[in-house]
């Protein structure tokens, strides 16, 4: 505490200080509610103090993954022993109250639905932190693409079943014609998004470059036109898990009660660990076309400084119309695979938006990279999740807890430059 | 023969009147130098030729075609390298990853090119796996000035290179610039240190309020003492 106090005195500059002062504030308030926690009983203490432990918890967290220069570690180090504290602390609680065997069942179910979130979340919001990214443009259609790959995908799992059921030895094995059906309808939603993509960014979006207000409106108007034609065309949401409405076997190839059973009460739906590695896959994927070829390297150029990458005799523009297809088509994909998750239905578009602006927020978008948007996404994805079960009600404001605490500490998000 | 000719070209930034009327000629082979005092235009007018900020009214002819109103990259792509003023090199690349976005299709192979930067910059090699953001503001400048020599550009456009730098730096930049002229190469290049200038200039314009002041060859101008004080504010 004391070098803590003496760094401060430190010749650093002003802004440095008063970082600094705030992480100090922030861990000596977590200090201070951690040991009113220990000190009263936790039936006793009240339910709005228990939520701010928890805040603190994730700010604390939120805080670790700044990296900060060595001379700073120190305050890092002391987050990380609050986190170490408050988690002990409440793990203990959760395994005196309900036991152990409930606890592990309780935790690990939730670490694998809250990665299989982050990885929904990731692969939904890579699309628009491209867009957003390298032409500063706020996709709020990027939402409606989302939805409207639910859609897509429910529909060309329809189309092809109806064709592929009469092939005999599919016909005959609903599990792999299920399978099948449902990797097409990932690749018919995310062609027919990155279709879309492309249809609005050559006939309208490109017309509007730095030109944000009309960007906003127009992009706008596409989520209220998706939107509606949505709800023309399907009506309310049908797509469910364990059931394809209007599917001729009516069989999914991944039922609810498909579970992988490590024993121990750790019983985890396959569906949710399939969602996880998809997710991985897709983000090593992007990960290595954007460091390791020539077109992904112009893209996180072009995040950087599109003009000089222009001036490098770069066709910025063409660039821009891949990335916007790509980034419709991802939103896509991640809607068709979310189906069985999120069912199909208009909330989703609204919904997902807010997830999106969230995570590139968190994330860092302008000079931040690409993982930026990975562990952003696993920090929401996580602790929405885990609010979710354990503390419902908490996880709508969990969200904007995690966002104040990076905008106070790192107002360029994760992988942004120090100001 | 003049590789570039830029003839009355009239530029706004947004509603604002930045050149009033630009002309002046750059010969092949040759140094031409744009001097005149900060906010006179200069910048502006190399983003012109570049199509960053387009004119309004006039002409760019390079290789006696009209690039005016072309796009940008179209314009790079006929043989123009930029070295911008405040070097811009993507410091969230490695300094090989900043010249292989660079590179366009030509004669010479990668490894060829690069070669020819290291006999001007020899401890470049040691950096190529470096990010850019974590190099020295020197080092940053001769990345700048790599990635428009790593093709085989007609016309090199350099702003102020030396600016920000020690003068130790400075002076090896200035070496620099003595060898892209050894090479023939046309060069149109800002440069406010006047000493600069003067030894590796052909040509001189004195930009002044958005227009041309004077003009001349820079023999001319060395003796012209009156001169370099009005309008560059140097006593020599
Ligand atoms: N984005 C902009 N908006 C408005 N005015 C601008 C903008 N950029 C430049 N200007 C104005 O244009 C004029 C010319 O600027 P320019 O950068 O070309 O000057 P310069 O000769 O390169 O100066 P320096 O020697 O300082 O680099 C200046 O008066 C400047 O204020
Ligand atoms: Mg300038």
């Amino acid at each position: 505490m004391i070098s803590l106090i003496r760094s401060i005195n430190s010749n650093e500059d002003y802004k440095k200080r008063l970082i600094l002062f705030l992480k100090i504030f922030i861990a000596l308030i977590s200090g201070i509610i951690t040991i009113l926690w220990i000190i009263l009983d936790k039936a006793e203490l009240p339910n709005q103090i228990f939520k701010m432990i928890v805040g603190v918890w994730i700010m604390g967290l939120a805080l670790l993954s700044i990296p900060t220069p060595r001379k700073e570690k120190l305050p890092q180090i002391f987050s990380l022993v609050e986190i170490i504290v408050i988690s002990c602390l409440w793990l203990f609680v959760e395994v005196e109250s309900k036991g152990v065997e409930i606890f592990m069942q309780n935790g690990s179910l939730t670490l694998v639905n809250g990665l299989a979130f982050s990885m929904l979340l990731f692969l939904m919001t890579s699309g628009f932190f491209l867009i957003f990214g390298l032409a500063d443009i706020i996709n709020f259609a990027h939402g409606a693409f989302f939805m409207l790959g639910g859609f897509m995908g429910y529909e060309v799992y329809l189309l092809s079943e109806s064709f592929l059921i009469t092939i005999p030895f599919l016909g005959n094995d609903p599990v792999l014609l299920s399978f099948i059906c449902f990797i097409f309808g990932l690749i018919g939603a995310t062609i027919i998004l990155g279709l879309i993509g492309i249809g609005i960014e050559v006939t309208t979006i490109r017309r509007l470059f730095r030109k944000p207000i009309s960007q906003i409106l127009l992009t706008v108007g596409f989520l209220y036109i998706i939107l509606q034609l949505t709800e023309i065309i399907w009506g309310p949401a049908i797509f469910t898990y364990n059931y394809v409405s209007g599917s001729q076997t009516g069989i999914f190839w991944l039922p609810r009660s498909a579970i992988l059973d490590l024993g121990g009460g750790m019983r985890f739906e396959i569906y949710r660990i399939f969602l996880i590695l998809f997710g991985l896959v897709i983000a090593i994927g992007m990960f290595l076309v954007l460091s390791r070829t020539r077109i992904g390297l112009i893209i996180t150029a072009g995040i950087e400084d599109p003009e000089m990458v222009n001036a490098l005799g770069i066709d910025t523009k063409r660039v821009f119309t891949l990335v916007f297809a790509t980034g419709a088509a991802m939103a896509g994909l991640a809607g068709a695979v979310a189906v069985p998750q999120v069912n199909a239905s208009l909330d989703v578009a609204g919904n997902y938006l807010i997830y999106a602006f969230i995570i590139v927020v968190i994330g860092g978008a302008h000079f931040g990279r690409f993982a930026g948007t990975f562990w952003a996404s696993i920090i929401v994805g996580l602790s929405h999740t885990f609010c979710q079960f354990f503390y419902p009600g908490l996880e709508s404001i969990i969200l904007f807890l995690i966002l104040l605490a990076i905008l106070t500490f790192k107002p360029g998000g994760l992988t942004g430059e120090p100001m | 023969m003049n590789l570039l000719e830029v003839n009355d070209i009239h530029v706004y930034i947004q509603s604002f009147y930045i050149l009033h009327g630009i002309s002046f000629f750059v010969p092949e082979g040759k140094t031409t130098v744009l001097l005149g005092r900060n906010g006179s235009g200069k910048t502006t007018a190399m983003r012109a030729i570049l199509g960053l900020n387009p004119p309004r009214k006039g002409e760019i002819i390079y290789k006696g075609v009209n690039i005016a109103h072309l796009p940008t990259h179209k314009i790079v792509q006929r043989g123009v390298g930029y070295v911008p003023d405040t070097r811009r090199i993507i410091k969230s690349l490695t300094v090989e990853q900043n010249l292989e976005i660079a590179l366009r299709k030509g004669s010479k192979t990668y490894d060829e090119r690069l070669s020819e930067i290291f006999e001007l910059f020899p401890d470049f090699e040691r950096f190529l796996g470096q990010k850019a953001g974590s190099l020295s503001g020197g080092q940053q400048q001769m990345l700048a000035v790599s990635r428009a020599l790593i093709n085989d550009n007609d016309l090199l456009l350099i702003d102020e290179p030396t600016e920000g730098l020690s003068p130790l730096l400075a002076k090896n930049v200035l070496k620099t610039l003595h060898a892209i002229k050894e090479k023939r190469k046309t060069v149109l290049l800002v440069e406010q240190n006047f000493a600069a200038a003067k030894s590796v200039g052909d040509y001189y314009y004195i930009f002044d309020d958005g227009k041309i002041a004077h003009n001349g060859k820079m023999e001319t101008l060395v003796d012209d003492h009156e001169l370099i004080s009005r309008y560059l504010g140097v006593n020599v």
